[in-house]
């Protein structure tokens, strides 16, 4: 029996970055995975939360709790950040009514990368690459939350690596925060600009022509900033350049 | 010390410009940070070290009345002193009386950043009496007559050149940039003032409740002069400081000094027990130990901030933060800046107006990842954040505006209605066909530096229903 998901896209991906999602439905696809969407997603809440607003969290996470719950699908994030929220900070801020089921929502809750590495157990995606894809130089950023908060490092590197036509180039500090935070990034531009600057500085100097992440309110900050600068690099959420390096974005 | 704490934004600003500055913090990573990794990824055992710590931290915070009772029949027993402040002045008096009726003209002092809260140089001087300061970084510091920059090395923030030029001006010494000089010169000016001082003021790292034992953590020597040259020693401490055994002393060195700088272990650890002892052959005639709460009582009356009084006062949350190594340590406008500066100063100082400093940080985590104890800064800001928002615990202290919180509601209700959400994006996305500036949607503070993404034709979710893609692919679960 395949293996089957739910796809919870992110508000982000959703209204901004719908083709980021729409890679990552393909790759896991490719990988034996049937994904399913719930379509009346809307947002993890991590934006309140962050601003310190709890008890207008608690309605959004209820909300979640009812698209998500009654059923024992694993729900696939192509975001740390927002998986986070949901493992680790929803029980803090929801109803009491809805505890269990939070706490049934967050075992069944990963990451992207997460999900296909540890719970699919695929660590080399060379079986999966495409002949034709073209050869890049990418460097990745880690991005905090997965990072820090859910504790996942080496396994998208992992995955990266094993694609032939990825080659991978290490830049300093990647695991520096890229300055985005949220509404930190509006609330104090000019101290989130200083922190992109930096990282932004770094990437140049790797030389890649691609700088990735798992998460995509990261690529769009530092990418946001690289547009400003006419910088000639990209950044692509690292289920694109698998969607890419294994051929599926030609699916039909 | 006044705090500034509602100039964040202000001052991060002028810090931001400040190419000088920007140079001089951008040596912390390199630096301390990653000098403190190196030493703990060197440690064998560092998880549990730090494990242990925070567990001997939670039964001394928990059970701080006990250990501080100890703590002072100990002390008394030896022949010192000791004295309860409540508040900064508090503590601040019982030095200054105590100088007074000693005759007390000069006095040196070792570095201590709670005679910072307690501003006790210019009350020392305001009566008379002659404070010096004699750690390195806190003497440029007073010759410069600015405040402390970072918890363990106060002039972080001044280039060599900086403090040469410092030092020409304020004590004459010749022009030159070499360090060995410059500091031989510092040392000079300073040699003189621990002959003549009456009075040694000094913090202390740790209080060991089971000998009465004051431990201070150095690598100038000048703790060791302060506390053994002058007839009088007085130590002020905050009274999260108390550990309950010298065996838990040795967990705590290891972990401090590791997390701080980055050595294996300091250059001096100094322990004193009392004044001089009749057979002791110097040492100081008096000793008296200030335990100043000055606030933190608040703090640990309150389960969701109590671990901030875990805090070893190391510094590696600031090094490790990236914010930080942005505005430095005077932009946080208190005594302490950084990470556990924004839970710290506002508790301390007030809410209200500390209210940008729980706001100022992107939440990388990067402070509780260095962290030698793990105290959970980011999940203690997020707490702030909500009480100042929501002021459930401190309903005076709440700042957030009316329309904010309205806004927030009406943000929530929009989604948790996906339909309405649907509708409301999709009317966007139409608007933005006649009214291009729709389609970036992101504020103005966004785009001056950042390109603001674009909304997409389709939501992911439209797209999926009309995708034609392979049936196990397109399903609802």
């Amino acid at each position: 029996m395949p293996d089957k998901v739910s796809l919870f896209a992110t508000c982000v991906l959703n209204n901004f970055y719908p083709e980021v999602a729409i890679s990552a439905a393909r790759v896991l696809n490719r990988l034996g995975v049937e994904v399913a969407v719930e379509p009346s997603q809307t947002c993890c809440v991590q934006p309140f939360f962050n601003s310190g607003h709890w008890s207008d969290s608690a309605k959004l996470v209820g909300k979640f709790v009812s698209d998500y719950s009654g059923c024992d699908t694993d729900i696939v994030l192509p975001s740390g950040s927002c998986t986070s929220m949901i493992r680790n900070h929803y029980m803090e801020v929801c109803d009491q009514n809805d505890a269990d089921s939070v706490e049934d929502i967050s075992t069944r809750t990963f990451e992207f990368t997460e999900y296909i590495t540890q719970k699919l157990g695929i660590y080399d995606l060379s079986p999966f690459k495409s002949e034709s894809a073209e050869s890049i130089n990418v460097t990745y950023h880690e991005s905090c939350h997965l990072n820090r908060e859910l504790g996942i490092s080496k396994e998208p590197i992992s995955l990266l690596k094993s694609l032939e036509n990825i080659n991978l180039i290490y830049m300093d500090q990647s695991e520096v925060c890229c300055g985005f935070g949220g509404t930190f990034s509006t609330k104090y531009p000019e101290i989130s600009t200083a922190m992109a600057e930096e990282k932004i500085a770094n990437v140049k100097q790797s030389g890649a022509a691609v700088v990735t992440a798992a998460d995509m309110s990261c690529l769009m900050h530092m990418g946001g900033l690289m547009i400003k600068k006419n910088l000639d690099i990209k950044s692509l959420h690292i289920a694109q350049l698998m969607d890419l390096a294994m051929g599926t974005d030609h699916i039909k | 010390m006044k705090p500034v704490t509602q100039k964040f934004e202000e001052k991060a600003k002028e810090t931001l410009l400040d190419s000088q500055i920007q140079k001089n913090l951008s040596g912390l990573y390199e630096g301390f940070h990653s000098a403190r990794i190196q030493a703990s990824s060197d440690t064998a055992d560092w998880e549990e070290l730090q494990s242990k710590g925070r567990e001997i931290k939670e039964e001394v915070i928990n059970n701080l009345d006990k250990y501080l009772e100890l703590l002072e029949s100990k002390i008394l027993s030896s022949g010192g002193a000791v004295h309860f402040a409540e508040t900064a002045e508090d503590a601040t008096q019982y030095v200054i009386n105590l100088a007074k009726k000693r005759d007390v003209k000069t006095v040196v002092k070792s570095k201590s950043m709670l005679s910072e809260e307690m501003s006790l140089n210019e009350e020392l001087t305001k009566n008379g009496i002659d404070p010096y300061e004699t750690d390195l970084g806190e003497y440029i510091v007073q010759l410069a007559e600015e405040t402390p920059y970072h918890i363990i090395a106060p002039a972080i923030h001044k280039s060599r050149s900086e403090v040469s030029k410092l030092f020409s001006e304020k004590i004459g010494t010749s022009d030159t940039e070499n360090i060995e000089t410059l500091t031989s010169e510092a040392r000079d000016q300073l040699r003189d003032k621990f002959i003549q001082a009456d009075m040694g003021i000094t913090g202390g790292n740790f209080l060991v409740a089971e000998t009465g034992t004051l431990a201070l953590v150095s690598n100038e020597g000048n703790g060791r002069m302060c506390t053994s040259m002058p007839r009088i020693h007085v130590a002020i401490v905050g009274m999260e400081k108390i550990i309950p055994s010298m065996e838990d002393l040795g967990t705590f060195l290891r972990l401090l000094i590791r997390s701080a700088t980055g050595q294996w272990i300091s250059s001096y650890v100094t322990m004193i027990s009392g004044p001089r002892k009749s057979t002791d052959v110097d040492g100081p005639e008096e000793f008296h130990l200030v335990i100043v709460d000055n606030g933190r009582s608040k703090m640990l009356a309150n389960p969701q901030l109590r671990e901030a009084l875990y805090c070893l006062r190391c510094g590696a949350c600031l090094n490790a933060c990236p914010v930080y190594r942005k505005v430095g340590g005077h932009s946080y406008g208190w005594v302490y800046p950084g990470p556990i500066g924004s839970i710290v100063s506002p508790m301390l100082t007030g809410l209200s107006d500390g209210k940008n400093l729980p706001f100022a940080s992107s939440l990388c985590g990067a402070c509780k990842e260095a962290c030698p104890v793990k105290i959970d800064i980011p999940r203690m800001l997020l707490y702030l954040r909500n009480q100042l928002v929501e002021g459930n615990d401190y309903p005076d202290q709440r700042t957030s505006k009316l329309w904010e919180r309205y806004l927030s509601k009406c943000g929530a209700f929009i989604l948790a209605n996906s339909k309405l959400t649907n509708t409301l994006m999709k009317s966007a996305s139409l608007i933005a066909n006649i009214a291009p500036f729709v389609r970036k949607p992101f504020p103005a503070s966004w785009k001056k530096t950042r390109e603001s993404p674009a909304l997409a034709k389709k939501t992911f979710v439209e797209q999926w229903a009309s995708l034609e893609l392979d049936s196990s692919f397109r399903k609802k679960h």
